[in-house]
């Protein structure tokens, strides 16, 4: 997997705005860059399923239990013909250097939070190019769509990392207010169909924060810009 | 035969094999909860374990991995009743069979990451697994199996829950990543001196990895091991075929290798995932009543943090005495004011300055020491890997803190008296820990070395009583004070060499009161450490910021060749590695201290502070060097023309200047006065506390004191603290749509139990609307503004 922590991205989350910075910060930046790469014993796991649909034409998994809940995405899975569903994790060791930080180098530890953004972001990019070789010509893709998002509630991570024995085979688990620990870590679901994607969904329209979204209001997005 | 009449019969122990896989065989789907079969399919559960017993296995491993109130939680399913019915299902498959087996109470992973990491606390994970562990002995299982664990923590947890409430025999094996650790970073090494501390039947490991893969681990842990191994590999490495997982090993190859655990001396031999009754039917085959290979494992003094284990007799060890409050003004000030700060920092430098572990003791009139050692161990350990020497004259702390460390800790000390002994053994024993012996008993010091030798020996034999070994004891032959006792320096130095001929014991000293009452102190330590050395001393409790005893230990390690080809002393003593410490960087007097904090430059404000001093009062420097480049820079963010990382970086480098200012002011009698008390907490629910953090040292650099309670902060913790402490600001932070519920909920409580604090709250889902909503008197929208509001409210 291609992982290079891209330094523009990192520089984002870090609230960058062309303002000018020492050349040491800048050192910093990269020092980190490379020390989450040498501690991340990233992990990730992924299924490619066939979406069933029910007499509704609602989007369904019958090979276990996961519910795909609410309007928004089954608007999402509304042409696709399967899905991949996956979770990534960075691991424990940054959780842990994140806590180090935390006590320690408060510079280093926003930092390492930010490359760890961009990093688990760029894993899951790998495995969408895993799958698009695997499955070869002819086929499109939505985009990644997490628990969390719009009205798919956040209580379904348990069931998904359930579903994808997540605990076991990567070591995520999910806390009692369904947050992913590591902190470091995404499950998503990408549809697989055989239009091309046209997404119904914005993204911003379904988030709650939209009204008030920092990245909005400096008309950027916090998710990346190729998406 | 009870099981561990069984386990020391020196036969082969052969289990069976996956339950997972037979489920899916059987048409579970992902997801589903396999215990659920337990109450609902148990014709499957039973016909999976007469399929194993057909296969000769010997131990059936109930359906009951994930049966912990945790992982139960919302399915309608009761901890209770699914033990209760598994075992019973496997107890009615051996009476079908005809077969003589055992029934292992399978205990797998609660599934929650562990504190400091994750949100579950030790003793939740102990209750968790107590409950499992009741219901097993009500339905009468055989043995506890805890396997397929990642963190030694969680397993020391429920070690210690099946010891205090069951006698069953425990395995306990973990599962390792091909780079020869857990996920949370325990070795083999560590694994094994931790756990065979605690007293466990026999361990080992299982899945992850498959046979071939699981060797090179597998000797480690069978090198280290003076109790059975257990080993339960998966059918190889998985691969994803088709979407499915499939296994790579055939049952051919699984036979051979297990033939090859036995021949290298493995006790118990089992399957893991992808393993069916016809691997296990092909390894009874051979297996069956095959004599245990008999293994000859050397006992070795050594203790251990979760993932690093320290031998001691191997290398000169240096133990770090820094944390102790016993003469140490500011270390005192830190533990009463709750200053973790100051213990962080002095663990961190003593690791840096080469201590291979740390003593720990918090013994203060005015503290309740029990359970201030768990929190300064618990915060030590989430910053270092070191393994701790757990220091305390009160048995109830030493108990806590062995209980609460993670890992295999070092009690200090005992010493001859009976009371001594009769109070610590137990306590050492119970969590395995080794145990720092002073040779002094009712009588006193003894002024001779034969007398202080027979103390030695006779804790030796009373250790033993408590099945204690004596590489668990390390003697320290106590240093008296030369001006004092010229006489007898002597003595301690020839108890030390006798300790180590006539009983193959380790030994220790604390060097420094040797000294006392001289002049040149560093000099007569260095001497006498050197002298020690020579005859055999194999630890040394001292300040490793001491450059002369650290210099004296550098020197020792070349002469008595453990520095092998004098590497480590020429790295750091040639001339170019002087040369390089000397020149790093450019000189303090070539920038102000203006410059150093607008540039973020955070190791070198204290040095320049230090220096101004000299010529300028503290607060002088604080309104007119500080406090103007802390504002340049807080407006230049505001303005969005400083990054917000640089920001972070320059508030920092003011926090290095005030602990040198406060030193400062102290020493002058002047009071610290601070301009208001301000709680901090990233609320209930939420883990993400970056934002918390930047707010808590800005506000401390504009001299607010801050008590930060964390994350994950229940309102109750933060009712109690703002009852106690009287504080002017309550500030809140949640940094998802989902907890700044759970921030509401917390206002709303606070207000409840009449607290009338104003609250600010901040996160980045937040609003100056929307926090009026949820019941916020303010909104911070920065670090800056939240700076602002503290002001204001402390001026009103």
């Amino acid at each position: 997997m291609n992982i290079k922590i891209d330094k523009n991205e990192v520089l984002r989350y870090l609230g960058y705005k062309n303002q000018e910075y020492s050349h040491e910060l800048d050192l910093i930046i990269d020092e980190v860059r490379e020390e989450i790469k040498d501690i991340s014993n990233y992990k990730y796991i992924y299924k490619i399923v066939e979406l069933k649909r029910d007499e509704n034409g609602l989007a369904y998994i019958d090979d276990g239990i996961l519910p795909l809940l609410g309007e928004n995405i089954q608007k999402h899975l509304a042409n696709a013909d399967s899905c991949v569903i996956m979770a990534a994790t960075l691991g424990f060791d940054v959780e842990k250097r994140l806590n180090y930080y935390s006590k320690v180098d408060l510079t280093k530890n926003f930092i390492l939070d930010s490359c760890g953004t961009q990093m688990i972001e760029e894993v899951c990019d790998g495995i969408e190019e895993e799958v698009k070789i695997k499955l070869g010509e002819g086929y499109y893709y939505t985009f990644r769509y997490s628990p969390g998002y719009g009205d798919y509630p956040l209580s379904v991570q348990n069931q998904l990392v359930r579903y994808l024995d997540g605990y076991r085979k990567i070591g995520l688990t999910v806390t009692d207010s369904h947050l992913l620990l590591p902190r470091k870590s995404v499950t998503a679901i990408m549809g697989i169909q055989k239009i091309p994607f046209v997404s119904e969904f914005d993204r911003c329209a379904a988030c709650l924060a939209r009204e008030y979204c920092k990245f909005r209001k400096e008309g950027t997005r916090c998710y990346s810009k190729k998406d | 035969m009870l099981f561990k009449e069984r386990l020391n019969k020196g036969q082969l122990i052969l289990f069976d094999g996956a339950m997972g896989t037979m489920l899916q065989h059987y048409g579970m789907k992902g997801g589903e909860i396999p215990e659920r079969y337990n109450i609902e399919k148990k014709e499957i559960i039973k016909q999976i374990h007469l399929d194993y017993l057909q296969a000769g296995a010997e131990v059936l491993t109930t359906n009951t991995f994930g049966a912990n109130s945790h992982k139960l939680a919302g399915t309608g399913l009761e901890v209770d009743a699914v033990i209760g019915e598994a075992i019973a299902i496997a107890k009615s498959a051996i009476v079908s069979s005809g077969k003589e087996a055992y029934v292992a109470l399978d205990i797998g992973p609660i599934g929650q990451l562990m504190e400091p990491m994750g949100t579950l606390s030790f003793d939740q994970a102990y209750e968790l697994v107590k409950e499992e562990v009741l219901a097993g002995v009500k339905a009468g299982c055989d043995l506890v199996l805890l396997e397929t664990m990642t963190d030694i923590y969680e397993l020391k947890a429920a070690i210690l829950a099946i010891k205090e409430n069951s006698d069953l025999p425990i395995l306990a094996t973990m599962t390792f990543e091909a780079n020869g650790r857990t996920l949370t970073g325990t070795n083999p090494e560590s694994m094994v001196n931790i756990l065979e501390g605690l007293g466990v039947d026999a361990l080992g490991m299982n899945c992850s990895l498959g046979p071939v893969e699981s060797k090179v681990i597998l000797a480690d842990i069978l090198k280290y091991a003076s109790i059975p191994v257990m080993i339960q590999p998966n059918a190889g490495l998985p691969e994803i075929r088709n979407g499915e997982t499939v296994y790579s090993i055939t049952e051919d190859q699984f036979v051979t290798e297990a033939i090859s655990f036995a021949k290298d001396g493995v006790t118990i031999i089992g399957g893991c995932c992808g393993t069916t009754p016809s691997y296990i039917k092909k390894i009874t085959d051979v297996l069956s009543g095959v004599s245990v290979v008999k293994r000859n494992v050397i006992r070795k003094t050594k203790i251990s943090s979760p993932v690093s284990s320290l031998t001691i007799g191997d290398d000169f060890v240096i133990i770090g005495e820094r944390i102790n409050p016993t003469g140490k003004k500011k270390l005192k000030e830190a533990l009463l004011e709750n200053n973790l700060g100051y213990i962080v920092d002095e663990a961190i430098q003593q690791e840096k300055a080469g201590a291979h572990a740390l003593d720990v003791n918090v013994g203060l009139p005015k503290i309740d020491e029990p359970t201030k050692i768990v929190e300064v161990i618990k915060l030590i350990q989430e910053i270092s890997n070191l393994p701790l020497q757990i220091d305390s004259a009160d048995v109830k702390a030493l108990e806590m803190g062995c209980r609460y460390y993670n890992g295999k800790p070092l009690i200090n000390s005992v010493n001859g008296k009976l009371e001594s002994m009769e109070a610590v053994f137990p306590v050492a024993k119970k969590y395995g820990a080794a145990v720092i012996a002073l040779t002094l008993d009712e009588t006193g010091i003894p002024n001779t070395a034969i007398e202080r030798f027979k103390i030695a020996e006779k804790i030796m034999n009373k250790a033993s009583e408590y099945g204690i070994p004596k590489e668990d004891i390390i003697v320290d032959t106590l240093v008296l004070t030369v001006s004092a006792q010229q006489q007898e320096v002597m003595e301690t130095i020839k108890t030390l060499a006798m300790v180590k001929e006539k009983l193959g014991m380790k030994t220790s000293l604390g060097v420094s009161n040797v000294s006392f009452g001289l002049p040149s102190r560093p000099l007569i330590n260095s001497t006498f450490l050197t002298m020690a050395m020579t005859m055999g001393l194999d630890v040394a409790i001292i300040n490793p910021m001491s450059k002369e005893m650290m210099d004296a230990i550098s020197a020792f390690r070349v002469l008595a060749n453990h520095d092998k080809d004098a590497e480590n002393f020429i790295g750091k003593y040639s001339e170019s590695a002087l040369a390089e410490k000397a020149h790093s960087g450019k000189a303090l007097s070539d920038y102000s201290l203006q410059e150093i904090i607008i540039g973020g430059l955070k190791d070198k404000s204290a040095d320049k502070t230090r220096e101004m001093l000299l010529v300028k009062k503290p607060l002088d420097i604080v309104n007119e060097d500080i406090m103007p480049a802390l504002n340049i820079v807080g407006d230049g963010f505001e303005q969005g023309k400083v990054f917000l990382p640089q920001l972070i970086q320059s508030a920092e480098t003011v926090k290095a200047s005030f602990v040198v200012i406060k030193e400062a002011l102290t020493a002058s009698g002047a009071v610290d006065t601070k301009k208001g008390k301000v709680i901090l907490a990233t609320v209930q629910g939420d883990i993400h506390d970056i934002g918390k953090n930047i707010v808590k040292v800005l506000m401390e650099n504009y001299g607010f004191e801050v008590i930060d309670l964390g994350k994950d902060v229940s309102p109750e913790k933060i009712i109690t603290t703002a009852k106690d402490e009287k504080v002017d600001l309550i500030g809140l932070s949640a940094l998802m749509t989902t907890t700044v519920k759970s921030m509401e909920e917390t206002i709303i409580k606070l207000r409840e139990n009449g607290i009338t604090v104003p609250v600010m709250v901040g996160g980045a889902v937040l609003t100056v609307e929307y926090a009026g909503m949820i019941g916020a008197d303010y909104y911070g929208k920065d670090a800056k503004e939240a700076v602002s509001i503290a002001n204001e409210v402390v001026k009103k």
